[in-house]
């Protein structure tokens, strides 16, 4: 499921990225790799702010929507 | 002997603050030869006095996606500085250590600084030193530049590290990528080694890079087809194996790697999934309901305290100072020295009346600078950019234009700069073209100036009505342009939020001062020879001769060529016209021309004498339209400047410069015209 189908502040694992590639890099950059636990710490009209390794990042809607989790 | 120290970290590790506390004042702001990314260079004076210190741009990661990962990689791979310090936020260890492998995997000689170790602390993070450097391999100094704890150390251990470097004993790194991937590396050694012992290269990193697949590297160092072939069917080998591409092979090699040194070496009290308090704060600030008021407070606070009683305090002073004891002084001496007249025309009509009248807005201009400094050490600028995100995709920007658009209000040219955080070049067009939309600190003395002599009731509101003027301009030619000549996708919108932090005073002011002297030393400089030129072009006429009436000199002449064009906005006066034109070099010089153009060398109790003086030019139509002239038109050279350097194209350039000027025109005219048809004069 994508990830903005997550609970606000339910745990989940980042199974794939279907972004852009420049987009995937960046995430992969900041830990969102395929196995990765994720959580949503905050949502506001779509827009997430994620715990990602235990720090915060900002993803917008159009980027959530496409990244793929696994409930755990 | 002198050592190079470069320091390398994520953008919020406190990477400046570090750099601050071991340079002291001892540094130099330069730019990277050929682009405008930030340089600092400094001297480690308060602790060894020849080590040279050089902050790197703040980075993610070495791959080479942006302008900062190539500085930072170019600059370590060529100009090989003695030891890298790597400052790592500790309270954010696991992400920050991902740069860590990477500067590692160079192999250059590496110091590790868990920096913000006290915020570790006080979450009851506890993480085992000893264990992190035999992990690593590295050394590892706890420390916190907030705190100015352990920065001698830092600087110590790195020179041991460079000493030890010196001496040709480099330990053999261990493996950090997994067996398979370090496998097929050693074969693609084999390959790069030949070529690469003769040419003294760093065999062991190019073949890392040429397996990760980075293009780069690959242009950088001519590698041969043949080996690009043999490459290719390891690439194959290890996407087949890993059934994933390589990029996300890597990452995910590296993070796995982490995360087994972190199970060895930290243990937190909260784990990684509790909420601390500054995810608390979150819940409140990036609330759906509560975000927009409180964000829309935020900003009206700011502008109420920048422009309102505490602004105008500040310049009253300011103002007082010039005319009593700067001027009368001056005058007094020249008096008393005998000199000729026209010399002390030029001081105190041109170089005082000039300089005074913009410098009365440091302080005020100051504050700004002030409150956008603790917006962005806080940690709210980042929430602030995902706030308005949404907003912004409206407009066919992202929450990242909120950066360089919010700096626009300081000064056009970092905001401007600012804009290369954006990665699709079209959003960063739309951005620089509104960015200077929003009316940048050296326009307020021109504001002040009206609305004092216009406005004396609401001061306030009419100068708040500007700035908000500028930011719908700015709205609807986001919606005109997104839809003409600027089509497309807004780029997606991934922001590290750095956790909220309570800002040192030291911090701030360093952000302000640096600001400040910016300013100030521009005053001194363009805006006093602007003063000067402007002086003698009104006293004199096209054969040299000093004139009785300014309109009879050179700048009368031209400011009369030019007149006509604001005609139909209401200020068709030279003066006005010059005013408009020495705009460009400097906002500021707006005021300082009129205040030279209406001979206000005389001194007086106040500069805002002028405001008196210009009561016989304009009416409060007229000024209000020249005010809204004044915040949409053409931005000053350093900015025009700064566009042309990020745009990288003259035809954007003048675009957007030409769009900026023409949407002046047109809604000054429209508010003189308007303002008329309801009976204004």
């Amino acid at each position: 499921m994508p990830l903005t189908m997550v609970p606000l502040g339910k745990e989940a694992i980042v199974n794939v990225c279907n972004a852009k590639e420049a987009t995937k890099k960046f995430l992969e950059t900041l830990g969102i790799t395929p196995g990765a636990s994720i959580c949503v710490i905050s949502e506001m009209g779509g827009n997430l702010i994620v715990n990602i390794k235990g720090a915060r990042v900002a993803i917008n809607r159009g980027v959530a929507q496409q990244l793929m989790v696994e409930a755990c | 002997m002198t050592y190079t120290f470069a320091l390398v970290g994520n953008p919020n590790s406190g990477k400046t603050t570090m750099f601050n506390e071991i340079t002291g004042a001892a540094q130099h702001v330069g730019n990277w030869p050929g682009v405008t990314v930030e340089k600092k260079e400094g001297k480690a004076r308060k602790i060894k006095e020849d080590v040279k210190i050089i902050d790197l741009p703040g980075i993610y990661s070495l791959s080479p996606y942006s302008l900062e990962e190539i500085i930072a990689r170019d600059y370590i791979v060529d100009e090989k500085p003695d030891v890298v310090i790597n400052i790592v936020d500790a309270s954010n260890i696991e992400r920050n250590l991902y740069l860590t492998l990477q500067l590692k995997e160079l192999g250059v000689p590496l110091v590790l600084v868990l920096n913000m170790i006290d915020v570790a602390d006080a979450r009851k993070d506890r993480i085992d030193i000893n264990e992190l450097e035999k992990y690593l391999g590295i050394p590892v100094i706890p420390a916190s530049a907030s705190k100015n704890s352990g920065v001698r150390e830092v600087v110590e251990k790195a020179l041991v590290v460079a000493e030890t470097a010196k001496t040709g004993f480099v330990k053999k790194d261990h493996k950090v990528l997994d067996d398979i991937i370090e496998g097929y590396l050693d074969e693609v050694e084999k390959l790069i080694s030949p070529i690469g012992n003769a040419k003294g290269w760093n065999s062991r990193w190019i073949s890392l890079k040429l397996l990760e697949g980075d293009e780069k590297v690959k242009e950088k160092y001519h590698i041969p087809t043949n080996i690009i072939k043999d490459l290719k069917s390891f690439q194959e080998k290890l996407e087949k194996h890993y059934e994933n591409d390589l990029e996300t092979v890597f990452a995910d090699s590296r993070y796995k790697y982490i995360s087994r040194v972190i199970e060895k070496t930290v243990k937190k009290q909260l784990g990684n999934s509790g909420l601390t308090w500054s995810d608390k704060v979150d819940r409140i600030v990036t609330n759906r309901i509560l975000a927009i008021p409180l964000f829309l407070s935020i900003m009206y606070a700011i502008f109420q305290i920048t422009f309102g009683a505490i602004g105008s305090f500040t310049i009253d002073w300011v103002d007082g100072f010039m005319s009593d004891a700067v001027a009368g002084t001056l005058l007094r001496w020249l008096e008393a020295g005998g000199v000729a007249e026209w010399l002390r025309a030029l001081v105190i009509d041109g170089i005082v009346a000039g300089l005074g009248s913009m410098l009365v807005f440091v302080p005020q201009i100051m504050l700004l600078f002030f409150f956008l400094a603790l917006l962005e050490d806080t940690g709210y600028m980042a929430r602030a950019a995902f706030i308005m995100d949404r907003f912004l995709r409206k407009l066919g920007l992202s929450g990242k234009s909120f950066i360089p658009m919010l700096l626009g209000f300081g000064c056009g040219v970092p905001a401007v700069m600012a804009s290369r955080t954006l990665e699709s070049e079209k959003d960063r067009r739309l951005t620089i073209i509104l960015t200077p939309f929003m009316s940048c600190g050296a326009k307020l003395p021109v504001y002040a100036l009206f609305a004092a002599a216009f406005f004396s009731n609401n001061q306030g509101a009419i100068i708040f009505s500007i700035y908000v003027l500028g930011i719908v301009i700015a709205i609807l030619s986001g919606i005109l342009l997104k839809n003409s000549i600027l089509k497309g996708e807004v780029a997606p919108f991934v922001m590290e939020l750095p956790p909220y932090r309570i800002p040192t005073l030291k911090g701030l002011g360093i952000h302000m001062a640096e600001r400040g002297m910016a300013f100030i030393k521009k005053a001194g400089t363009i805006i006093f020879a602007a003063a000067v030129m402007i002086w003698f072009l009104q006293s004199f006429d096209f054969s040299v001769q000093m004139v009785e009436d300014p309109a009879d000199s050179i700048l009368g002449a031209m400011g009369k060529a030019i007149a006509p064009i604001f005609a139909p906005l209401g200020f068709g006066d030279w003066k006005s016209a010059v005013a408009l034109l020495t705009g460009l070099i400097a906002k500021e010089v707006v005021v300082a021309t009129l205040g030279i153009l209406y001979g206000l060398g005389e001194v007086g109790e106040e500069v805002t004498q002028l405001g008196v003086a210009l009561q016989t030019a304009f009416t409060p139509l007229k000024a209000y339209a020249f005010m809204a002239f004044t915040v949409l038109y053409m931005p000053c050279i350093a900015a025009f400047g700064a566009i042309k350097r990020e745009m990288n194209s003259w035809k954007w350039t003048f675009i957007a410069v030409g769009y900026q000027t023409g949407i002046a025109w047109i809604v000054a005219f429209l508010i003189y015209q308007i303002g008329r048809l309801f009976g204004l004069s």
